[in-house]
């Protein structure tokens, strides 16, 4: 069922999910809101830094949000889902849905000015949960839409960061309650890393050996697919150097899925079905025995429309915001990205955005001076 | 207490406010706190005959014609945003002095400019009819339109209507698509 702009349906299961039918277009953020439409505190948002509730009705798994209805504070009479651009607006982005087994909400981009976006509202109505179709925001993007939901937003300072990287950063300080007194530092971090031309690299918190899981995602616009048009592929791919010397490549071509506990490709998406993209794991516990990562993306069906494709790397770091590079300046007559790099030195790990475009793998590899053997293959 | 009315409801005024000469219409809903046009909800009074006509347009009262041509009915003017507590858009009705042949009078809210601006009233929060005495300020009926609508633009939000010699109000709720114009040939009018 096609919920429309103001629609309002009832939902009759507790447990259910909501899945965005493009990824890494948006950041999500989900609103836990009282009778009075503002949240209770810090844990009245959800979003990649925080991606649950503690109670756990509502979480964040990638580009699916799963709810429990069933233990959901009585003090929440409504959950707000939105998503908010950093630069532009919708107009600039697809059309894209909302959806589950059971209903779907649309948004189109046509005549969109908003950067922030209420898609969809959960809420209690005569003590049945419903869900409303809002497709409304605001152009100012996330700070007035948090404010709208009684969340205080400060402005970034105005001084540059010392670091080497552009961090997008908004520090939001939820209303205090009159008990938290003296006041403790209620600032939600919604800061995310961005590397750019300018400001390529980020060294990560933590030395190699120390970090958890480290995910490399990468996704894209796939595009429309039917009987006479195919939507755009994207493999992520990764060339691994050890420090003994070792060199490996990880993509779904060749079957190279994983290199022992040390790496590993989650899947191919080759159906576009899936909304999450393609992702790596990368463990971060044995970055000590690792010279270098170097992540690349090729199309491997499909014009080279790297503009078409907007596609967005990823990085996610257990303890820091998400490292992301966007894949710009593509060349049309090159179907090879290489996207990004970690590098390691001196028990230090680095994040590097490189995005160089090449005919393939072999001109990559020479300009990166990999020296592997590469023949043709097909999956 | 007032009588709060869903969908289809009546309450009949000889009983719930007996002494009351002077009803007052409010009409409210919550201004859009998101960015894009103000949510401009219109009220139209239809003042109809036995026929459920209107004699003339004298009787369609409306943002360009705020009294009806006997002065029972007034229209207290054009809320542009919906911003303020309480009635956003308020009707005052002398019911001695309505007309015998009026029959009935029925209360209608278009969203204006509904089509260009892509609003409907699934979009406008907390949208509700209320009947108050005038002269007490006692509120005697309210119906909260609010889960019912999604895609419409015009609503029948109540009517006041006589029923063996005595005044109903009933809650309507009846909801089409198009703007005012749409609504008025129903009424025999142009």
């Amino acid at each position: 069922m096609e919920l429309t702009a103001g629609a309002n349906a009832p939902i009759d299961t507790d447990r259910f999910s909501l899945t965005f039918s493009e990824l890494g277009l948006m950041d999500v953020s989900i609103f836990m809101l009282d009778s009075n439409g503002k949240v209770l505190g810090d844990e009245g948002m959800v979003f990649y830094g925080q991606p649950k509730t503690p109670e756990g009705s509502v979480s964040i798994n990638g580009q699916k949000i799963d709810f429990d209805l069933s233990c959901m504070p009585a003090s929440i009479e409504k959950v707000a889902i939105t998503g908010t651009l950093d630069s532009g607006n919708f107009s600039q982005k697809p059309l894209f849905k909302l959806f589950n087994d059971q209903y779907t909400l649309s948004f189109s981009p046509e005549g969109r000015t908003e950067a922030a976006l209420i898609f969809a509202e959960i809420y209690r109505r005569n003590n049945q949960w419903k869900m409303r179709c809002v497709s409304q925001g605001f152009n100012g993007g996330l700070k007035p839409l948090a404010e709208s939901f009684g969340v205080q937003v400060e402005s970034p300072p105005a001084s540059e960061p010392a670091s080497n990287n552009t961090q997008t950063s908004t520090n939001i300080q939820t209303p205090s309650k009159p008990e938290d007194a003296p006041a403790t530092d209620k600032r939600l971090n919604l800061s995310k890393i961005n590397l750019t031309k300018q400001s390529p690299k980020i060294n990560l918190d933590k030395v190699a050996g120390a970090l958890g899981d480290i995910k490399a995602n990468l996704n894209w616009i796939k595009g429309k697919t039917g009987f006479f048009s195919k939507g755009i592929d994207l493999d992520l791919g990764a060339y691994v150097e050890f420090v003994n010397g070792d060199k490996t490549i990880i993509q779904a071509l060749g079957n190279r899925f994983r290199e022992g506990d040390y790496i590993q490709l989650l899947g191919d998406d080759r159906t576009g079905t899936s909304t999450d993209g393609e992702s790596i794991l990368v463990n971060g516990r044995k970055l000590n025995d690792v010279k270098r990562i170097m992540f690349y993306a090729f199309i491997y069906e499909g014009v080279s429309s790297w503009d078409k494709a907007q596609g967005i790397f990823t990085l996610h770091v257990p303890g820091m915001p998400p490292i992301e590079t966007h894949l710009t300046d593509g060349v049309a007559n090159k179907s090879f990205c290489c996207v990004a790099a970690l590098n390691v030195k001196a028990g230090r790990v680095e994040a590097e955005r490189i995005n160089e475009y090449f005919q393939g793998h072999k001109d990559c590899d020479s300009a990166f001076g990999w020296n592997l053997e590469w023949t043709k293959g097909s999956k | 207490m007032a009588v709060n009315l869903s969908k289809g409801g009546k309450v009949d005024l000889s009983k719930e406010a007996p002494s009351m000469k002077n009803v007052t219409v409010g009409l409210g809903w919550d201004p859009r706190v998101t960015d894009g046009a103000d949510f401009d909800l219109d009220a139209s009074i239809f003042m109809l005959n036995a026929e459920g006509k209107c004699q003339s347009d004298k009787e369609f009262i409306y943002y360009n014609n705020l009294k009806s041509a006997c002065g029972s009915v007034v229209h207290t003017g054009d809320n542009l945003t919906g911003e303020g507590d309480g009635d956003d858009e308020s009707i005052e009705i002398a019911l001695d002095k309505v007309p015998q042949d009026v029959q009935k009078i029925v209360f209608l809210v278009t969203i204006h400019n509904a089509e260009a601006l892509k609003l409907n009233f699934g979009q406008v929060a907390n949208s509700f009819i209320r009947l108050l005495d005038k002269d007490s300020g006692q509120e005697v009926a309210k119906y909260e339109l609010g889960e019912d609508f999604s895609t419409e633009t015009a609503l029948i939000f109540g009517e006041l209507y006589r029923h063996n010699g005595v005044w109903k109000f009933g809650a309507v709720g009846q909801g089409f698509t198009g703007g005012l114009a749409a609504a008025l040939p129903q009424y025999g009018l142009n």
